[in-house]
């Protein structure tokens, strides 16, 4: 998702913004607002991501004299939240409550051996899937929603958390295999 | 190897097959993945669990943030950004601020008051409009105007001296100040927003919003949010907890949602009523001496949607004032409008510029089969079809004869027709389609004799809006759509991501069905640009989407259009919004019609900006429809949607 963003409407309304025109950095919140809301729910739990997205955007807002520009906006905003995210995560909490997690998510993890025989329904198996998906490590996690979710190339997604693409290939492989190991069951039902 | 060894026993080549499925190896690596998958059972078996994994991961529900969230987030920003600002007693800073508006240097007292309240900087919800139009305004009035407002706030925290301040240094025209007597506090009972509302509007640069929208009709048009914004630091400012009591009880002065409940208030506050129409006792709606034709564009009638609320929401004067409320600009403007009216110029009811008019553009197969759905739809969510929502034409007539309002001649019924289609199409085309990458040309260039069918005008709360829109999306029968969201319209600004392009859709699916991994990004980036992803495809109408049969009842008439028969009224068409029919002169006109009107007729509609109940406030969209057979789509280029497959 961070490639479809029209790098000329994007300048565009940016310069505008900076120009005084708060509508122009309006449009650029509601274009982006629900895919970041939807990456970071996925990171922080529900509650916790509108209150992130939100600070996100004051603070590109506030910052956006500073955008240099040299990536895309939503790759820059993407970095701010999860600057955010990790601000908050030390001063809070050693790690992302599972628990916590699951509650914000509404998803109960599911046990891979007890799925049910017969193929589960799509709603059934988009709760297993973000069950599993909440079992994996936050730096796992985020590659594979940045990835999966939002469609970020390699080079994006190295670029939102600061890391080199080798490593977001790895964790990317690695996230896959661990949620593969969470669902196996899930998938030899649907490929017996 | 059984796929359980598989699972615990991942080999190294697994890192690029990941890698395959998501195409990010090079040409090397990708042959070398491809001799593995070929020779090796267990290479494919797990490629095709990643797959099914990537499936299940597409298929968690999408989370979707509230309407007004740019709106909170814009407000909160502006508030963190001058609350600094005030502490270091720097407010000239604010020139300096991206996004900073005037009406943030208005807000500036207003902020720090909340920043002061709210120490641990939590954002209280939205209560007044977001002023984002204002910022068009230039930075030097915004300097000056936070400079007073600075100065008030520390120095002297009173009323009158605030008032005056700010009328003083926000007023540009010397000459167009009003009477001494305007600068005293409003007392209980006059609009609080008088004097906001008489500060013009330097020129400054327009944003992209501003294209679809008028410029100042009146000194009221950009500063009536604002001056919610501004009653709001009043109250909270000087007023204390009573304030926003207080603010209530003074609704009837103020062009906000109708909440009061008393009869009094209500009459005075409903949001298609003029402020002006319920004068207050301290400024009666003679308004001094400004003659029949204030008097009767005074008296709004009940039937005008918000936006005419917010824009005519001009100088109140009071009765200090007097005669000389009726300032020289106004009487200018209303010159202008005069000479207009005498060219014979027609306006109608909705005009595809209006700033907080929707406008939808829709592709469609053909008329049979897009017209049966559309009217489902819209009987799905409780919208009448074909209620007497009238296109009208308004020529110039005795100020004391605006009973009727004319039904326009055959011939310029049509031409008004295809100035409304032409205008919402370049509406959308410089607009929406400019930022989603669709075929903005085709979009741009296909108003001809055979593309826009009909037009839809609808008036319905926003979520029959909404809904309407979503199932749209849903439906296969409308192979475009194209929305450009009101700038001027919180509640509509996400809207435009219910445009989508079937075309692309239908390109993404194919390549996800038929496991081509390449090109992926692209894809979705393409289809996501439609505003629509394949996600959202994916997701069902949630049951509450269907508004229950005890929604408020939308209205809705379609306007078919006629042929063309002489190039010259094609060309004018083609030609977009003609001059006579600019914004400007529309809502002059519109007041000028509306005054003429029966005061008593049942309101049908209400604007966005008057969105606090949302099961009641009505919003104004129109629908164009473009019929795309395939003789006519084939000249459009690559980039044209596909003609009607089924």
């Amino acid at each position: 998702m961070v490639e479809d963003s029209h790098p000329i409407d994007e300048s565009r309304l940016i310069d505008e913004t900076l120009a005084g025109d708060s509508a122009a950095f309006g449009r650029l919140v509601g274009k982006y607002q629900d895919r970041l809301y939807n990456t970071m729910a996925h990171l922080v739990g529900l509650e916790d991501a509108r209150d992130l997205v939100q600070d996100a955007f004051v603070q590109a807002f506030v910052k956006l004299e500073t955008f240099q520009r040299t990536s895309a906006f939503y790759t820059w905003l993407y970095r701010i939240a999860f600057n955010l995210a990790m601000s908050r995560k030390r001063r809070q909490r050693p790690s992302v409550s599972m628990d916590g997690l699951r509650e914000r998510t509404g998803h109960e993890p599911v046990d891979g051996s007890a799925a049910p025989q017969d193929r589960l329904e799509q709603q059934e198996l988009a709760g297993q899937v973000q069950a599993a998906l909440a079992t994996l490590s936050e730096e796992h996690r985020i590659v594979l929603v940045l990835r999966e979710m939002d469609g970020c190339c390699y080079e994006t997604i190295a670029e939102i958390l600061e890391l080199p693409v080798g490593t977001v290939r790895s964790r990317l492989h690695r996230g896959r295999m661990q949620l593969r190991e969470h669902l196996k069951q899930v998938l030899q039902v649907d490929h017996p | 190897m059984s796929r359980g060894q598989q699972v615990m026993n991942p080999t190294p080549n697994d890192e690029l097959l990941s890698a395959y499925l998501d195409d990010e190896l090079s040409a090397d690596e990708r042959a070398r993945v491809e001799r593995l998958l070929a020779e090796q059972p267990e290479s494919r078996a797990l490629l095709e669990d990643l797959r099914a994994l990537r499936s299940g991961l597409e298929s968690l529900p999408r989370h979707r943030l509230e309407g007004n969230f740019a709106e909170r987030v814009l407000r909160r920003a502006e508030r963190e950004m001058l609350a600094p600002e005030l502490e270091a007693g720097r407010p000239d800073r604010l020139r300096e601020l991206p996004g900073t508006s005037s009406a943030s240097a208005a807000a500036v007292s207003r902020s720090a008051s909340d920043a002061m309240a709210d120490e641990d900087g939590s954002v209280s919800p939205p209560e007044a409009n977001w002023p984002w139009r204002a910022g068009r305004r230039t930075w030097a009035w915004a300097g000056l105007a936070a400079a007073a407002a600075l100065l008030v706030m520390l120095f002297t925290p009173d009323r009158v001296a605030d008032r005056e301040a700010e009328h003083l240094a926000r007023a540009p025209d010397p000459a167009a100040l009003p009477a001494a007597g305007d600068l005293r506090a409003p007392r209980d009972g006059e609009r609080e927003d008088s004097i906001e509302l008489r500060m013009d509007k330097p020129a400054g640069p327009r944003g992209p919003m501003s294209k679809a929208a008028p410029p100042a009709a009146g000194n009221g048009s950009i500063e009536a949010p604002f001056a919610n914004d501004q009653q709001d630091f009043d109250q909270r400012d000087f007023s204390g907890k009573e304030g926003r009591a207080e603010n209530e009880s003074k609704s009837g002065q103020s062009d906000r949602p109708m909440r009061s409940k008393s009869p009094e208030a209500g009459a005075s506050r409903a949001p298609t009523q003029q402020p002006e129409a319920a004068p207050t006792p301290q400024a009666p709606a003679a308004a001094g001496g400004a003659g029949a034709r204030s008097a009767a564009r005074d008296s709004m009638p009940d039937d005008q949607p918000v936006q005419r609320a917010r824009r005519t929401a001009r100088p109140q004067p009071s009765r200090a004032a007097g005669q000389a409320g009726q300032s020289a600009r106004e009487l200018g403007r209303q010159s202008d409008l005069d000479a207009d009216l005498e060219a014979g110029t027609p306006t109608y009811r909705f005009d595809a510029a209006d700033e907080d008019v929707l406008v939808v553009v829709c592709d469609v197969p053909d008329s049979a089969t897009y017209r049966k759905t559309f009217e489902s739809l819209l009987a799905g969510q409780n919208i009448d079809l074909d209620s007497p929502v009238e296109l009208k034409e308004e020529r110039q007539r005795p100020a004391d004869d605006q009973a009727d309002a004319a039904r326009p001649s055959t011939e310029n019924m049509a031409t008004l027709q295809r100035r409304l289609a032409a205008g919402a199409l370049d509406r959308v085309a410089k607009q929406s389609l400019g930022s989603a990458q669709i075929d903005q040309d085709a979009f741009a260039g296909r108003l001809g004799d055979q593309a826009v069918q009909e037009i839809v005008y609808v008036e319905a709360t926003a979520e029959q809006l909404e809904a309407t829109l979503e199932n749209m999306a849903e439906s296969e029968t409308f192979l475009k759509i194209a929305v450009d969201p009101a700038p001027a319209v919180p509640a509509q600004e996400n809207w435009y991501f219910y445009s989508r392009s079937r075309k692309l859709a239908e390109l993404a699916d194919e390549t996800l069905e038929a496991g081509q991994r390449q090109g992926r990004e692209q894809k979705a980036a393409k289809l996501r640009a439609g505003g629509l992803s394949k996600d959202f495809k994916k997701e069902k109408a949630p049951a509450e989407r269907d508004v229950a049969a005890e929604a408020p009842r939308g209205k809705a008439q379609r306007y078919e259009l006629a042929p063309i028969d002489s190039a010259d009224e094609k060309s004018d068409a083609l030609g977009g919004l003609s001059p006579g029919l600019s914004p400007k002169l529309g809502q002059q006109v519109q007041r000028r019609q509306a005054a003429g009107k029966d005061a008593g007729k049942a309101a049908p509609g209400r604007g966005a900006g008057e969105r606090r109940d949302a099961q009641t406030d009505l919003y104004r969209a129109v629908f164009v429809f473009r019929a795309l057979p395939e003789a006519a789509s084939e000249p459009a280029a690559e980039s044209a949607p596909p003609a009607a497959k089924k």
